[in-house]
């Protein structure tokens, strides 16, 4: 049993959102998918060590990370959308100071 | 194998999540590919860490990201309601596959994934990893801290 072609695919989709897409729900979808990419590696890493009690604690100490990560994301998102009534990363450049 | 199995559609719904163009539906997939990573975790052994995904990954930032869809969104581009039908389709599919797999091959755990238990991960969370356990926490607060000031009201400050 081998599941890190899943991890590396898992990666690569949210690198390939994360650079291409240009509504910033969809950067926080690509940046979701990085971390549950990061959740299953570290599941199947303890697996491998045979430290599976450890990794997971790691897991759970990842998960509530990442719900911060989004729910600073998203206030951020409303703060931005509040500005300038868009969701497009491109108008974001107005904010250069 | 009945990882394989989970994994793969995981990675299908994380395209539909990618790739549909209407963002409610991209999230709604989203909070499927968070479900079916819990799922995996439970076959992984791992089911402090499935339930945890479970609650928060498919639950909890569902919530806030459809609730904060809802505020902003003007729905500009156009609705997509082949779309909806196809994710709604998929979904019944998998759990379909889902239920005849079960039921030919009911033994899905490999015997080389060790047993676990809720209270050893608990007693390496409180007791092993207690160092940074802390520190977390604090970050926690202080992103709780920064949410508040990024919703703050320009009046506000103004207003006292």
């Amino acid at each position: 049993m081998n599941l890190w072609p899943f991890v590396f695919a898992l990666f690569a989709l949210g690198i390939f959102c994360l650079l291409t897409r240009r509504n910033l729900i969809k950067i926080l979808i690509g940046l979701e998918l990085l971390s549950k990419g990061a959740t299953l590696a570290l599941i199947w890493s303890g697996i491998l060590r045979n430290s599976l009690s450890y990794t997971q604690s790691l897991a759970v100490i990842a998960i509530a990370i990442e719900v911060m990560v989004v729910a600073v994301f998203l206030a951020l998102v409303y703060a931005f959308h509040e500005k300038s009534s868009s969701l497009d990363t491109d108008d974001m450049r107005r904010l250069k100071g | 194998m009945m990882i394989y199995l989970t994994l793969g559609f995981l990675l299908f719904f994380a395209l539909l999540a990618v790739f549909l163009r209407d963002t409610l539906l991209s999230v709604l997939s989203l909070a499927t590919v968070s479900a079916l990573l819990s799922i995996a975790f439970y076959q992984l052994n791992s089911p402090v860490a499935g339930a945890f995904e479970l609650s928060v990954g498919a639950g909890l930032i569902t919530v806030l990201a459809v609730l904060t869809i809802s505020f902003l969104q003007k729905r500009k581009e156009k609705k997509q309601p082949g779309a909806a039908l196809w994710l709604a389709l998929s979904l019944a599919l998998a759990a379909l596959v889902f239920f005849l797999f079960q039921a030919l091959w009911p033994q899905v755990l490999a015997d080389i994934i060790p047993e676990t238990s809720w209270g050893e991960v608990g007693e390496i969370l409180w007791k092993v990893r207690l160092f940074d356990l802390l520190p977390q926490i604090l970050v926690i607060l202080a992103a709780v801290l920064g949410i508040l000031a990024l919703l703050r009201k320009e009046g506000e400050s103004k207003e006292r």
